[in-house]
């Protein structure tokens, strides 16, 4: 190494601290976010069109979820725009890929906040991502507003932290009881995939069901991108349970282990989490779904606002979504943020208490209320499938 | 005893992939001495071509997997010829090969994903389930064995018997003394990356057609077949073979008894007690350096 | 702007403490460790669980997350006497599929997928620039360490061992010790960077030590050069300058991701082809 140029080096490296160093501290030091925002009467919208920013994972292990879902979000914000706007501001979102690890979660964020100077982060899932970007969202006064990332993580990230989505804890009690109490199982099992959502709602199902009663007899897991579940479907058939719940993170792995369980003539109840419920996905194995229940957030296609939901997406992208529930709560975001704007202004901290106050919002996954974490509250339904048709059994409680 | 048995079911199914992927591998590495990882990428695309042509084209299957082999065996060769061959001409270093096969590999997922899109395919086919003593097994598993036992017996002939396979013995053997005796060994590696692609590319089609397509599958079946090969002992068509029922074996063990959470890790488990006790693996030609 | 800048500079530095300790192994002393993004995982939960967990105050927990790093990278020193080259790769590649599946699946310890959450910056660097200023510190002290071990005598060993094994054990040296020594030092560093990762993103899955990491820094020490530490840093800046900048152009988005990939490998490719020793590498790639 010569030292003269390693030396021209430092200087350069030395040069760039100091002068970071100036930017940063002349900066007046950010305003901590006030804990009450100032009432006004009336709300304003600067001129120009409200930016929002949003990231999803788009690339990677995760984009199978995270491209479905960035399709729901922008069928939301075309419908809006095509409609005139929100009183008159056209909606415009700037993504980023969160590629579904806290890193580059973090610096989308960061990205977002600081060069695009974004109040307003929506993003359709991933906790990992998500649960970083709050780190930075919540000291800047920016509001994460998540669709599906549905880890119970999230429920504590801060107070400017939202989801449309249930968090996975509600999702187990739900399931654990209508299969415990309505049909009447004794032994269940699981098998989920490696992966926060679906070990979130692992956790909460077997916790759930030991508490109403219920043995877990087996308790498998597999890994994102298996295909070969033949050993895990054996052991589950030899523990014999009376009802097996399946948590995949896509529907391909989850139907995957409907054709195996069946090459294996497993006997007992089956259950699926809600990333089954697409209606594509259903109608191409209706062999597969002979006999299936599934306790999932509202999602009752007989209301308006759902029907139109699914309807729109069939029109806009050619096919029926893949992950109706999920997606149904991307969908829900932007409308929400719709009607709070014109209310509480472009203001993190107006709309979260116009979010906080709003009770039985209509949205495309059901009447939602939002809990002090920021969680929404949404009634469950439950769905049978019979043979690939669907039959809403209505709403159930715990 | 039963459960046994359907663990072995589950492990020769399994195994038939792997004894594909690694039966092509080490035609590769014995002759080109390339630990070609990018071989996953000609994998992945004899499966996802063959889902193209077939699922969202509409052509029939057998035209499908015509393209599939055409496109893998392609793509095999190209990146033999543009890549390894120049590095070879200027006397690259092993660890330059290393980098460079692991580049391609990379290059390869991203175009799958680009073209094909990041959602798993899946055929649907479902076939008839045959039960014998509570034993399950599929029609679409069976002709998966047989594929591959046809294959493969195919294969050790032509190492065993032809002129061809002698070549390849000797320039696997020695280069040196394999060039000295008129072989061309350029073209015997080129031959060598032919045949492993077209086995690479059947393997894609069968593991598409049997579980699912993932665009980062490649990487794992690249690193499984090569786990086998090292096992079986490079340059052994029969230990290839063996090597893959030991890897599909041990995993399903793994998954029984200690959960799915370590199946991948349970190759590497094996590989490394086999390189550290025996490294010249069960029916290697000869000793490693 | 500044804090997004910061933000990447942060992480720069962080990658060019993972480029340069991975070049210690890898380019000085030919041990091509695939697991070098394990390890950091091993120094990133130690420190991670250790100030959640335990109570442990960050300094403490980043010494040791460095320690525990260096035993690993000692312990995968140990059979590269008999396994060697590409089955040293596949081995230490399958090293980090072992951590991984660790880190997925001891959840009484590590939370599994849903990762450790609640991390805390370090008393005194919880702003975003004094944290910066920490890993510049920590990276300057580390080039400082590696810099001296390179050019001294054992540095030389070391070069021996990579260009000719057999020569180096015949001329007396201790081959064995020195591969450990070099192995343990390369781990040390690589853990403190994945201690100041998980502190600096204060949440770690274990989708943070995959495949993306390991492919930026052999891509960076690739590019800059082997056995070149000046190299490693000069690289980190490049893949790091490439893709950021990509953020600012009107790439659909769901090209970006692939795009980025493709990129970086296939320039990591040319210069394989075309220039086997990097942009300021001085061993060639064996």
């Amino acid at each position: 190494m010569s030292g003269k140029s390693s030396s021209a080096l430092l200087w350069v490296i030395a040069i760039v601290i100091v002068v970071l160093g100036i930017v940063y501290f002349s900066k007046p030091a950010p305003k901590a976010p006030e804990e009450q925002a100032q009432p006004t009467a009336q709300a304003t919208i600067p001129e120009g069109p409200i930016v929002l920013g949003a990231m999803d994972p788009l690339t990677g292990d995760g984009a199978v979820y995270g491209i479905p879902l960035q399709n729901a979000t922008m069928l939301a914000v075309n419908e809006i725009n095509a409609a005139g706007g929100i009183d008159g501001h056209q909606l415009q979102l700037v993504w980023e890929d969160s590629k579904c690890n806290p890193q580059d979660g973090s610096s989308a964020a960061q990205k977002l906040i600081e060069v695009d100077k974004i109040k307003f982060i929506v993003s359709g899932d991933c906790s990992g991502a998500a649960l970083a970007a709050a780190a930075l969202t919540e000291p800047a006064g920016v509001m994460l507003f998540s669709a599906a990332a549905s880890s119970p993580d999230l429920s504590t990230a801060g107070d400017l932290v939202f989801r449309s989505y249930p968090s996975d804890a509600m999702a187990g009690d739900v399931i654990a009881s209508y299969s415990i109490k309505k049909l009447g199982t004794k032994k269940v099992s699981v098998i989920s995939e490696q992966t926060d959502y679906a070990q979130g709602l692992r956790k909460s199902f077997t916790a759930a069901a030991a508490e109403y009663g219920a043995e877990v007899v087996a308790d498998e897991t597999f890994n994102t991108g298996d295909t070969d579940f033949r050993t895990q479907v054996l052991k589950i058939s030899t523990a014999a349970p009376d009802v097996l719940y399946i948590v995949p993170q896509t529907p391909a792995a989850g139907i995957q282990i409907l054709k195996q369980l069946k090459e294996n003539g497993f006997k007992g109840q089956l259950l699926v989490s809600d990333v089954m419920l697409g209606s594509d996905t259903i109608a191409k194995n209706k062999t597969l779904y002979a006999d299936i229940y599934s306790p999932t957030p509202e999602l009752d296609s007989t209301r308006e606002v759902t029907k139109r939901f699914l309807d729109n997406f069939q029109a806009a992208y050619g096919h029926a979504p893949e992950y109706p529930a999920s997606m149904a709560a991307a969908y829900d975001q932007i409308y929400m943020l719709k009607d709070a704007f014109p209310v509480s202004g472009v203001d993190p901290l107006k709309v979260r208490d116009w979010l906080y106050a709003v009770k039985n919002w209509p949205g495309a996954l059901g009447d939602t209320s939002f809990d002090q974490n920021g969680d929404p509250i949404i009634g469950y339904h439950i769905k049978h499938f019979v043979n690939g048709e669907t039959i809403d059994l209505g709403a159930y409680t715990p | 005893m039963q459960i046994v048995l359907q663990l072995i079911i589950n492990a020769i199914i399994a195994g038939s992939v792997y004894a594909l992927v690694a039966s092509g591998l080490t035609f590769i590495y014995a002759t080109s001495r390339i630990f070609h990882l990018a071989h996953g990428v000609v994998i992945l695309l004899g499966g996802y071509v063959f889902h193209y042509v077939w699922v969202v084209l509409g052509f029939s299957p057998a035209l499908a997997a015509v393209c599939a082999i055409v496109v893998s065996v392609a793509t095999g060769l190209i990146m033999n010829e543009l890549v390894y061959e120049t590095q070879r001409k200027r006397k690259a270093k092993r660890m330059a090969y290393l980098i460079s096969t692991i580049a391609l590999l990379m290059i390869g997922n991203a175009l799958v994903l680009l073209l094909f899109g990041s959602s798993l395919k899946a055929f649907s086919v479902q076939t008839e389930v045959y039960r014998f003593f509570d034993l399950n097994i599929t029609l679409m598993q069976i002709i998966l064995i047989i594929v591959s036992t046809l294959l493969l017996l195919t294969l050790s002939f032509i190492v065993k018997k032809t002129k061809f396979g002698k070549a390849m013995r000797a320039t696997a053997d020695n280069e040196e003394v394999a060039e000295v005796m008129g072989i061309k060994t350029r073209d015997i590696r080129r031959l060598s990356f032919l045949v492993g692609s077209l086995l690479g590319a059947i393997a894609g089609i069968l593991i598409g057609l049997e579980f699912n397509l993932d665009p980062n599958m490649g990487v794992y079946l690249a690193i499984k077949g090569f786990t086998a090969m090292v096992i079986g002992g490079v340059g052994s068509i029969g230990g290839a073979i063996f090597g893959a029922f030991i890897v599909g074996l041990f995993e399903q063990i793994a998954v029984w008894f200690f959960g799915a959470g370590w199946k991948n890790s349970m190759a590497f488990v094996l590989l490394f007690f086999f390189l550290l006790l025996r490294p010249q693996g069960l029916f290697g030609m000869r000793k490693f350096k | 702007m500044v804090n997004f800048l910061i933000h990447i500079f942060t992480l720069v530095a962080i990658y060019g403490l993972i480029a340069i300790s991975f070049n210690l192994a890898m380019g000085y002393t030919g041990l091509v460790n695939l697991g070098h993004v394990g390890l950091m995982g091993i120094g990133a939960y130690v420190s991670a669980i250790l100030t959640t967990k335990f109570g442990f105050s960050f300094f403490p927990a980043f010494v040791l997350a460095g320690i525990s790093a260096a035993v690993f990278g000692a312990l995968l020193a140990l059979p590269s006497r008999r396994i060697k080259d590409d089955y040293f790769a596949l081995l230490t590649l399958g090293f980090m599929f072992v951590t991984s599946a660790v880190f997925i699946n001891w959840t009484s310890l590590t939370r599994g997928t849903l990762g450790v959450r609640g991390i805390m910056r370090p008393e005194g660097f919880t702003d975003p620039f004094f944290f910066f200023i920490l890993v510049l510190l920590v990276l300057a002290v580390a080039y400082i360490i590696l810099n001296q071990t390179v050019s001294s005598p054992f540095g030389r060993v070391l070069e021996a061992i990579r260009d000719d094994e057999q020569v180096a054990e015949s001329l007396g040296k201790n081959v064995e010790r020195a591969k450990i020594t070099a192995m343990a030092l390369s781990g040390f560093f690589v853990g403190l960077s994945g201690s100041l990762l998980a502190h600096f993103l204060r949440l770690i899955n274990p989708g943070t030590f995959w495949l993306d990491p390991l492919v930026l820094a052999l891509a960076a020490v690739v590019i800059g050069g082997l056995a070149s530490l000046r190299g490693s840093l000069v690289g980190v800046i490049l893949v790091f300058v490439i893709s950021e900048s990509l953020r600012f152009f009107a790439i659909p988005s769901s090209l970006i991701g692939p795009l980025r990939v493709m990129i970086f490998m296939a320039v990591l490719v040319i210069i394989v082809l075309w220039r086997p020793k990097g942009l300021l590498g001085r061993a060639d790639l064996d």
